[in-house]
């Protein structure tokens, strides 16, 4: 019991001196460059009216692909060790009709929601990854509206392997094209339209469905349906 | 010209495409991670013989840096680059012929992903960047380690799941600090501006930074997760966690300490003691380990401990000698934990008993085990011989003659352990030679003659040692290479 | 021409390696071949040096040989003492690793022998060290293990000496150093205890009878003879070249260390007494032999320098000598524990005259290379005029005819033993050592002046006078000793005993259990009493004998055992604890930056 109040002085000391350091300086104080920069020339440079997504897909995209790979292996490494623990299977009862049927009619809006937030990523707040986190949320619905609700693994894998492919794809086009990894060949097009913003919105709709799929995966594993799903 | 990106994005594109090739053909899949960590190796070679007529600088997105995510590989990124590929790729050939449990898609794809964490560490010149490769290296890291999914390999992996995340929470802190007081994240940038920041944000950095990236780089204490991984996890896994993962956490250390944080005489003293105390604390613990592939890994952190309390020596030499040293302990541990690895397949267990005479029942991998264990301990003209009296004439440049004798002290100590383990593996004469495939030697043949070569010759590596040492001390230098707009 | 000296037994090693995987007799010959080459090369003496440059970084590291005389006079006898070696090996029908690992540890010595600056003196020492310690691992890995510590032991704390070294004075090279202030004692402890430790004087002598009990038989001899010379070559470099200018104004450290060596001496002989094992007798028949060296040493006189020295070469020849001889009485009987022989005289007569002959050296009596050294120390002591100390010498000498004769009586007198009934005198390879000894063994014994012309020439080097001396006649300021005639003498009063034994001699041939007590058969007692064979001694030295230095050694081996056992356990915690060390040191930085981070 000391050791254990002891230990949480100490983590609350830590967040102490953490807020000291930081608080040397506020944050957002006018000597942040990079991010003036963001904000000034961003809409001309990519031709995305989300700032956000420019930095997240385009400026800092490269983190971005490391991101979607930490999900991904997030995914499978969780996988890898979940098989590895004995889990009790719990038995449900069938949910009631209510439910089932309205889920049923929910599904594909949530679906088709999901899509619109990943699809217009570069013009109004989301992007592909609330957008796929949106959609596995769909399919999270189905499996506790449906005790017997399957998504095929192939299906899941093929899709997440693909996107992630086609990400790479792209930054290898930019690298071949203009020299440099990621770099947007696609012109910026016209400002504040769909088809704007270079190759942002492909990035992000590839990320949707990367992320939806390795949601929807880790889901599925949680629910423990990988061995004899 | 191959671009290094190439060595990442290749690798994390193959890797989605795994499943494909499983499903395409099941013996496929070792032979395009072969392949993949081939153009790797093959990348890192044309990489290394252009760092020492100039860094490279190699941006994303087509926006020069800070703004955009840039690479950056001089002298030191190219040394660690062909050595992490090289390595790796001579654990691919090793592979190749192993038992991996199914699916073992999956086992090749968090590997070659672990591989590309570890390149884009160090190749990568924004710290945020730094952190997102940090985690895909831990998180491969912490499957691979519980891929066997026995009892020992699920242990090793929680242990350093939970550690490691820790230490990556507290590394995000790190930088999160940074990023509020100075508003930016490319490496070079922070580091021009470091002066914006007050004493007490620096050395708060500093402490998260060390702790957080101690875990990787397994420092005392953070480093009580890697007896238990390194002893369940998969042979070859265990070979890259000590040789590639470990160096790459080093690297992370030593570059935000050097480059970023710039070198204040407190950090450098401070990780000069704790790689000391790593070094003899581990090197007694593994005194009486009875398990010879923990007793390794003892020795593993130990090493790490030698190399990080030459880094906290600071000087120019002082820098080279911890390199070469660096160098050394992944020549060192790949021999030993391969060449473990063949040993393993003939016997149940490798704890020390069970391998008794292994030595006359494998000549060949009986004697590389031998002399990647003497190169270890540091018997002249095998190349650890170099690099440890280097580090031990520049402890003595310094007048540190307390490291020093302690120093020497766990040179004896781990002499011992390693004496003794080829003394039992050389004990007993009733054993039939049955010596394993020439495939599977062909790795440890090739990292021990490298130990050989080098140590005969070991003047061959002075330009690039000598470039890296100065590129983490020239920080003016390395701001330039990035801010000041070397062409792309 | 040094290069190929020192070459030559590396890649003999290789080449003797690979050859001696298909056939033992073609890899021995091979590695015969290649050890005669250095021999051949250094007989005809002195060339100059050579570099082998390593650009190391960050230093810029290379070796250097050079040949002077000392180094000479060394290398010579090891060289010597390695080939004969090589015949006795033959016979035991050695192995290719054997071979390797036995030539590189001489390729060492020699390196140790020929290093003209620190850090070359330093490598082939670890490799001397190393490669002898794997020349037994595999049988005894204990007693290799224990070898090796303290010879690490002793070569890092040279290491750490040549790192000060070379921080102060920034050069690696060989030269005498003039003094920087306060640390010479210090640097000097640190650089001779690796030399301490390898010529095995008291008390870093623990691992010795061990290690030379228990390599291999025919390469004990020049383990014996030969690698502990490195340790007297270091012992006098330290004390007449490197650190002279300390050791000449500082006399208490020579006396100090000249009743290391007396004691050593002493209390060696003693232990040699008690032993069973022959090997373990020899050791420390070795260890006391050595420890008159480090006395002479110690003295700094000219007489007891050129004593030492020949102490030094006459150890060489006669231990190995005797060492060879229980070789060549192991390969036919199968044992070295002098409890279990007897008798073996009329078997193997060959050995027995070499046996004779080396302890009629080792017990330092003429006209043999045993005895000028030994008189030449005597008189040393009694010029400096230390009586004490001259006390402990004598009786150390004592002990030396005691275990001499128990060697003697327990292997080749007394009656013969049943099982060895049938065993014939030892192969031909195995007595060439003998008998190619015997030679220098009675040769430096009635002309010790053709050794100590080139002592003196050493001493002239280091700045001393000479012993005067011719070929046969040494003087000294209390007397002089003529080997020839002591050599005539004593041949004429052997030739005399002789006779008058065969004519008079009335002796009875008995077997081992042909005796009675008081008129009654005593059944299956054997008349041979060789065990416990200084019982008397024992019991009398009971409380001195329990006092030993390995007790402390083993207690400080454990303690770091023990050490490790208890920090294992920092490891083997589960994961809580291992957050909570995270955490734990998390505090301590905030605590040890607390005046940087204001709270």
């Amino acid at each position: 019991m000391i050791k254990k109040a002891f230990l949480i002085l100490l983590v609350a000391f830590t967040g102490y001196v953490f807020f000291v350091a930081a608080s040397a300086r506020p944050f957002g104080s006018p000597r942040v460059v990079v991010s003036k920069r963001y904000l000034e020339k961003g809409l001309n440079e990519t031709g995305s009216q989300n700032i956000v997504t420019s930095v997240v897909v385009l400026y800092r995209g490269f983190d971005t692909l490391g991101e979607v790979t930490v999900l991904f292996l997030a995914a499978t490494a969780l996988a890898a060790l979940i098989s590895g623990f004995p889990f009790e299977r719990k038995e449900r009862t069938e949910p009631s009709l209510v439910m089932s049927t309205a889920s049923r009619y929910l599904f594909p809006l949530i679906l088709l929601f999901g899509a619109y937030i990943f699809v217009h990523g570069h013009l109004t707040p989301g992007g592909g990854f609330p957008g796929g986190v949106v959609i596995a949320s769909g399919f999270l619905l189905m499996f506790l509206a449906f005790r017997k609700y399957r998504v095929s693994e192939g299906g899941l894998i093929v899709t997440e392997g693909l996107a992630g492919f086609f990400y790479v794809l792209i930054g290898l086009i930019g690298l071949y094209l203009l020299g440099s990894f990621l770099a947007s060949f696609l012109p910026p097009g016209r400002l504040h339209t769909l088809l704007s913003g270079g190759i942002i919105p492909l990035i992000y709709i590839l990320i949707g469905f990367k992320v939806g799929s390795e949601m929807t995966g880790i889901l599925r594993s949680l629910k423990g349906e990988d061995e004899n799903g | 010209m191959v671009s290094p990106i190439l060595a990442i994005v290749i690798p994390l594109a193959i890797a989605f495409l795994m499943p494909f090739f499983s499903a395409l053909s099941r013996k496929s899949v070792k032979w395009v991670f072969l392949a993949v960590i081939a153009f790797n190796f093959y990348a890192a070679i044309m990489t290394f013989l252009r760092v020492l007529s100039g860094p490279i600088l190699v941006v994303t997105a087509g926006i020069k840096p800070p703004f955009a995510i840039n690479l950056l590989i001089g002298p030191l990124g190219g040394l660690l680059f062909l050595l992490f590929e090289g390595v790796a790729f001579l654990y691919a050939i090793f592979l190749l012929k192993a038992e991996i449990k199914e699916p073992v898609h999956r086992f090749f794809m968090l590997f070659l992903l672990n591989v590309a964490g570890a390149t884009g560490m160090i190749l990568t010149g924004d710290l945020f960047n730094l952190f997102v490769f940090l985690e895909i290296t831990g998180i491969s890291a912490y499957g691979l380690v519980g891929f066997k999914r026995d009892k020992k390999g699920l242990e090793g992996g929680v242990k350093y799941l939970i550690l490691g995340s820790v230490g990556s929470t507290l590394f995000l802190l790190g930088v999160a600090l940074l990023y509020s007081q100075v508003g930016t994240l490319n490496m070079a940038d922070i580091a021009g501006r470091i002066w914006m920041l007050k004493k007490p944000t620096l050395y708060a950095a500093f402490i998260m930074f060390l702790v957080g990236l101690g875990v990787e780089a397994e420092l005392f204490p953070m480093n009580a997760w890697v007896p238990d991984a390194y002893e369940g996890a998969h042979d070859t896994v265990t070979a890259i966690l000590s040789t590639v993962l470990s160096k790459a956490g080093l690297y992370a250390l030593i570059r935000v300490v050097f480059t970023v944080l710039s070198p204040q005489k407190a950090f450098l003293d401070l990780l000069l003691w704790a790689g000391l105390i790593t070094l003899l604390l581990a090197e007694l613990s593994a005194l009486r380990q009875k398990n010879v592939k923990r007793m390794i890994a003892y020795s593993s952190v130990g090493q790490m401990g030698l190399v990080v309390f030459a880094f906290g020596m600071g000087s120019l030499f002082a820098l080279q000698a911890a390199l070469f040293q660096a160098v050394n302990h992944v020549l060192s541990k790949g021999v030993l934990f391969l060449s473990l690895a063949i040993m393993g397949k003939k016997r149940e267990g490798l704890e020390l008993e069970n391998l008794r005479g292994i030595g006359r029942e494998l000549p060949v991998t009986g004697l590389l085990f031998s002399i990647g264990a003497l190169s270890l301990l540091g018997l002249p003209f095998l190349s650890g011989f170099w690099s440890k009296i280097s580090l031990l004439l520049s402890t003595a440049d310094l007048k540190l003659w307390v490291p020093l004798g302690l120093v020497l002290l766990a040179s004896i100590i781990e002499a011992f352990y390693y004496l003794r383990t080829i003394g039992v593996f050389y004990t007993g004469t009733d054993f039939r030679f049955r010596e394993t495939a020439f495939i599977r030697l062909l790795p440890v043949l090739v990292l021990v003659f490298v130990i050989l070569y080098l140590g005969f010759r070991p003047g061959v590596l002075a330009p690039y040692l000598k470039g890296a040492a100065k590129e983490l001390v020239d920080r003016s230098g390395y701001i330039g290479w990035v801010i000041g707009g070397l062409k792309p | 021409m040094t290069f190929w000296v020192i070459a030559s037994y590396f890649l003999g090693g290789i080449v003797a390696y690979v050859l001696a995987r298909p056939s033992r007799k073609i890899g021995a010959f091979v590695a015969l071949l290649f050890s005669i080459y250095p021999l051949y090369a250094l007989i005809p003496a002195l060339d100059g040096g050579f570099y082998l440059r390593f650009t190391v970084i960050p230093y810029y590291l290379h070796l250097s040989f050079r040949l002077t005389l000392l180094g000479w006079f060394f290398a010579l006898i090891a060289a010597t003492l390695y080939s004969l070696s090589l015949f006795s090996a033959y016979s035991e029908k050695r192995d290719s690793f054997f071979l390797l690992s036995s030539m590189f540890s001489a390729g060492g010595l020699m390196g140790v022998f020929l290093a003209a600056d620190y850090l070359t003196l330093f490598i082939f020492f670890e490799i001397m060290a190393f490669f002898s310690a794997f020349t037994f691992i595999r049988e005894h890995r204990r007693s290799a293990l224990k070898y090796i510590i303290y010879s690490l032991v002793g070569s890092y704390a040279f290491l750490a000496a040549l790192l000060v070294i070379n921080r102060s004075t920034g050069s690696l090279e060989i030269t005498p150093l003039s003094g920087f202030g306060g640390s010479v004692p210090a640097v000097m402890s640190l650089f001779i205890l690796a030399f301490w430790v390898k010529s095995a004087v008291m008390p870093f002598h623990p691992w010795a009878p061990s290690a030379y009990a228990d390599s291999p038989h025919s390469y004990t001899p020049f383990f014996s003879g030969a690698l502990s010379k490195s340790g007297v070559y270091g012992l006098v470099l330290a004390f007449f070249y490197i650190f002279a200018g300390f050791f000449k104004s500082h006399h208490a450290f020579g006396y100090i260390f000249a009743w290391i060596g007396a004691l050593t001496a002493l209390f060696a002989g003693i232990y040699a007494l008690l032993q069973d094992d022959a090997k373990k007798l020899l050791a420390y028949s070795s260890i006391s032999q050595l420890g008159y060296v480090a006395f002479g040493l110690g003295l700094g006189t000219s007489l007891s320098i050129t004593g030492s020295l020949f102490v030094a070469l006459g150890h060489a020849v006669f231990e190995s000598l005797l060492f060879f001889v229980i070789a060549a009485v192991y390969i036919r009987t199968g044992t070295t524990m002098l409890t279990e022989m007897g008798g073996l005289i009329k078997k193997m007569p060959i050995s027995f005259i070499a046996l004779l002959f080396g302890i009629i050296a080792a017990a330092g009596i003429p006209p043999t290379v045993g005895f000028p050294g030994k008189w030449m120390l005597y008189e040393a002591v009694l010029e400096k005029g230390y009586p004490l100390l001259a006390g402990a010498i004598f009786a150390a000498s004592i002990t030396a005819f005691l275990y001499c004769y128990r060697l003697i009586y327990s292997i080749f007198l007394g009656p013969l033993k049943k099982e060895f009934r049938d065993v014939r005198e030892a192969p031909f390879p195995a007595l060439v050592p003998l008998l190619l000894l015997l030679i220098p063994l009675l040769f430096f014994g009635l002309f010790p002046g053709y050794v100590v012309d080139v002592t003196d020439s050493i001493l002239r080097e280091f700045g001393y006078l000479g012993v005067p001396h011719t070929p046969a006649k040494l003087l000294s300021g209390l007397g002089t000793f003529n080997g020839l005639a002591v050599g005539i003498t004593m041949g004429a009063a052997f030739v005399i005993a002789f006779l008058v034994h065969a004519v008079f001699s009335r002796s009875r041939k008995v077997s081992e259990l042909n005796n009675y007590t008081a008129g009654e058969v005593a059944e299956g007692v054997s008349m041979h009493y060789v065990a416990d064979f200084y019982k008397f001694i024992e019991r009398e030295l009971h409380g001195f004998l329990k006092l030993r230095v390995e007790a402390l050694f083993n207690w400080i081996a454990e303690g770091i055992g023990g050490l490790g056992e208890v920090l294992r356990r920092v490891y083997a915690g589960d994961i809580q604890a291992y957050l909570v060390y995270l955490i734990l040191f998390l505090g301590f930085l905030f605590t040890l930056y607390r005046g940087v981070l204001r709270w």
